[in-house]
């Protein structure tokens, strides 16, 4: 069958000929590719190969590499043991790093094997594994670290330690060396600046950082990092380590060495009102703050409302918000603010989360999960919030059905509903009034407890004592699962 | 009269195809062949150009008469992104027909492939390179090696060396 060939295509060939400056550019093409196809082969090229040789061969190395490419990160690692070549071009697709061992660093081996770094985590190298540990010691995990437990150190958890300062600055000056195109890089910060300074020379488009066991002292290099827009501080873990800590001074500090900073997270900081203020007055591009497991001093909260261009604020991990925020007349709501998480939260005093409301007063998204002591009473102070769109409780469960319903129906622009692991909200519990709201939303998560017999109810059975149809053939998405 | 493009394989077996079939190649569509339209491909080999043709005619089919709205709606919205992978094959029938082209021994796809990147036909060398990636994974080292006849280029003690800096170094995910 002869396909029709669209005119334009006639009238482009057509007009094409008549530049005949294309000859040349069709030899100086062929010539080229020819060029590129004779480095890489063993073979004469146009005879298939026997089979007896090395098939790899004939791909150059950027075809290679699209394929282990195309082999997914997790299973990519026997390729990189194939012979030299694979593992030079497997290396080269390598674009983060956790390291395990410091000594690693020290053999010169990481530009060789990973040549192309974005993102090098080092904490988990910088823990000094205790001397003579027999082996079954125990091992303690926070997070995503993993340390083994000195069992003879008195006392044996909670202050756990870590390499030499030297030890740490002499490898993150081979990091300066060894890595210049790093984007990311996780470290244990120490107090002298060399390290970071050395960084900061050689890694020139460093644009996030996470700075662990991290004090004041320690962020006084923190301005030459020219281009840093995401930084993470954590000052103190619980059960690991707890060392001076970042207080005001350091947030200061902080404030007016990063003014681009967009996206911050403070973790096991303390601070205060003043610290918070310096970094909302300075850090005009801020839109991501998220605070977990705060040691920040009553009536920081107040502060919030200097971040002007703050979108999302984030509380995690927090056994409170803040003991006293002052009066509500002296809180300003955070003008951008968009998106309210609050997860792993402690959430028994009203006037601390009333005064959170009122801070987040323009939000559109709010998500609770998991947060204790969220009572109904404390969970409709959330109609502060009149615009919210999209609503999240994962796993309050002291929430009634009564307690979602009022907020429900008081968000008139609600379009997103998500309601996971509330043991006290019941289906049979659902209001006529409620179920006739949830035909106007766009989407519905709705799983409150494990056994979800809304299944069944959805094929257009009635719910409630009065019920009414709770389906439509409207288009709105229902996700059960 | 559809325009014929000739197409001279490296053993001189002249092939005539449809213009747009031939345009499936960019490299051929930029160089524009003028009076004589006789494209010599001297790096070709008669059988795997009879393959690519294979490969470009049906490919061209489809693209100049989508079988199914989705498929031209979902190729008109891809092809405004860039991105260093050519666009998916949209339409299930297409992708069955790849699929079953692709059941070739590694001999032929890497003879295609060649000549599909020599000819620069972006979707046929996505196509077998994700092809051989699937025979790629979940393989071990010596598997590899066995299926594409590559040589060990290690010694024993450096093998050994790195699986251990493999396992103690750093975290593999």
């Amino acid at each position: 069958m002869i396909h029709r060939l669209p005119s334009w295509t006639g009238l482009w060939f057509a007009s094409a000929t008549a530049a005949s400056t294309k000859r040349p550019l069709h030899h100086a093409l062929f010539d080229m590719r020819l060029g590129d196809q004779t480095q890489t082969l063993t073979k004469t090229p146009t005879l298939p190969c026997d089979g007896a040789g090395d098939l790899t061969l004939l791909l150059s190395d950027e075809l290679l590499l699209r394929v282990l490419a195309a082999v997914p990160d997790s299973l990519r690692l026997p390729a990189s043991l194939v012979c030299k070549r694979w593992l030079r071009l497997v290396g080269r697709l390598r674009r983060s790093l956790t390291l395990l061992e410091w000594s690693f660093l020290n053999t010169g081996r990481l530009p060789l094997r990973f040549p192309d770094l974005t993102d090098l985590d080092l904490v988990p190298a910088s823990f000094a594994s205790p001397s003579g540990s027999a082996a079954g010691a125990p091992l303690l995990t926070s997070g995503p670290v993993s340390v083994v437990v000195d069992t003879h150190a008195d006392p044996p958890i909670g202050d756990c330690r870590f390499l030499d300062p030297d030890a740490i600055d002499r490898c993150l000056e081979i990091v300066a060396r060894e890595c210049p195109g790093l984007r990311k890089l996780s470290l244990v910060a120490v107090a002298s600046e060399t390290g970071l300074m050395a960084v900061a020379g050689g890694c020139e488009t460093l644009q996030e950082l996470e700075l662990h066991r991290c004090s004041d002292l320690a962020l006084r290099p923190i301005s030459v990092f020219a281009n840093l827009q995401i930084l993470k501080l954590v000052g103190s873990v619980e059960g690991l380590y707890r060392g001076p800590g970042v207080t005001d001074i350091g947030l200061t500090i902080l404030g007016h060495g990063c003014k681009r900073l967009v996206k911050l997270e403070l973790s096991g900081c303390e601070g205060s009102y003043d610290g918070i203020s310096a970094i909302g007055r300075c850090c005009l591009m801020l839109e991501e703050l998220t605070i977990a497991d705060h040691r920040m001093d009553a009536g920081w909260m107040t502060a919030l409302s200097f971040c002007a261009n703050l979108k999302t604020l984030r509380l995690q991990n927090c056994r409170s918000i803040d003991t006293d925020p002052g009066p509500l007349e002296h809180l300003g709501a955070c003008p951008a603010m968009e998106t309210l998480q609050i997860q792993r939260c402690q959430l028994r005093d009203r006037r601390s989360l009333q005064a959170l409301f009122v801070v987040c007063e323009t939000i559109r998204d709010l998500v609770l999960e998991d947060c204790w002591g969220l009572e109904n009473d404390l969970f409709s102070l959330a109609s502060i919030c009149r615009r919210v769109m999209c609503l999240s409780l994962k796993g309050c469960s002291r929430v009634t059905t009564a307690g979602l319903e009022q907020i429900v129906l008081s968000c008139i622009d609600l379009q997103r509903l998500t309601v996971v692991s509330c043991n006290k909200i019941k289906d049979s519990e659902v209001s006529p009034a409620l179920s006739s709201r949830f035909l106007y939303l766009k989407e519905l998560k709705w799983r409150p407890d494990s056994k979800s017999v809304l299944a069944m109810s959805l094929m257009g059975m009635r719910l409630g004592r009065k019920g009414g149809r709770f389906f439509r053939r409207v288009r709105m998405k229902l996700l059960l699962y | 009269m559809a325009k014929m493009i000739k197409l001279v394989s490296g053993d001189g077996a002249e092939f005539e195809v449809e213009e747009e079939v031939a345009f499936q190649s960019k490299i051929i569509k930029d160089i524009v062949a003028d009076a004589d339209d006789v494209i010599p491909l001297p790096t070709v080999s008669s059988k795997v150009l009879i393959q690519v043709i294979e490969y470009c005619r049906k490919h061209a089919a489809v693209n100049s008469f989508p079988l199914s709205p989705s498929s031209s709606a979902a190729a008109a919205a891809s092809s405004s992104s860039s991105i260093s992978y050519s666009k998916p094959v949209s339409d299930p029938a297409l992708r069955a027909w790849d699929n079953e082209f692709v059941k070739l021994n590694n001999s032929s796809l890497f003879d295609i492939v060649i000549a599909a990147n020599y000819l620069d036909i972006e979707e046929l060398v996505d196509l077998v390179l994700e092809t051989v990636a699937d025979r790629i994974k979940g393989k071990q080292a010596q598997e590899i090696r066995r299926q594409f006849n590559i040589e060990n280029d290690f010694t024993p003690e450096e093998e050994e060396a790195l699986r251990r800096e493999n396992s103690w170094a750093f975290q593999n995910n």
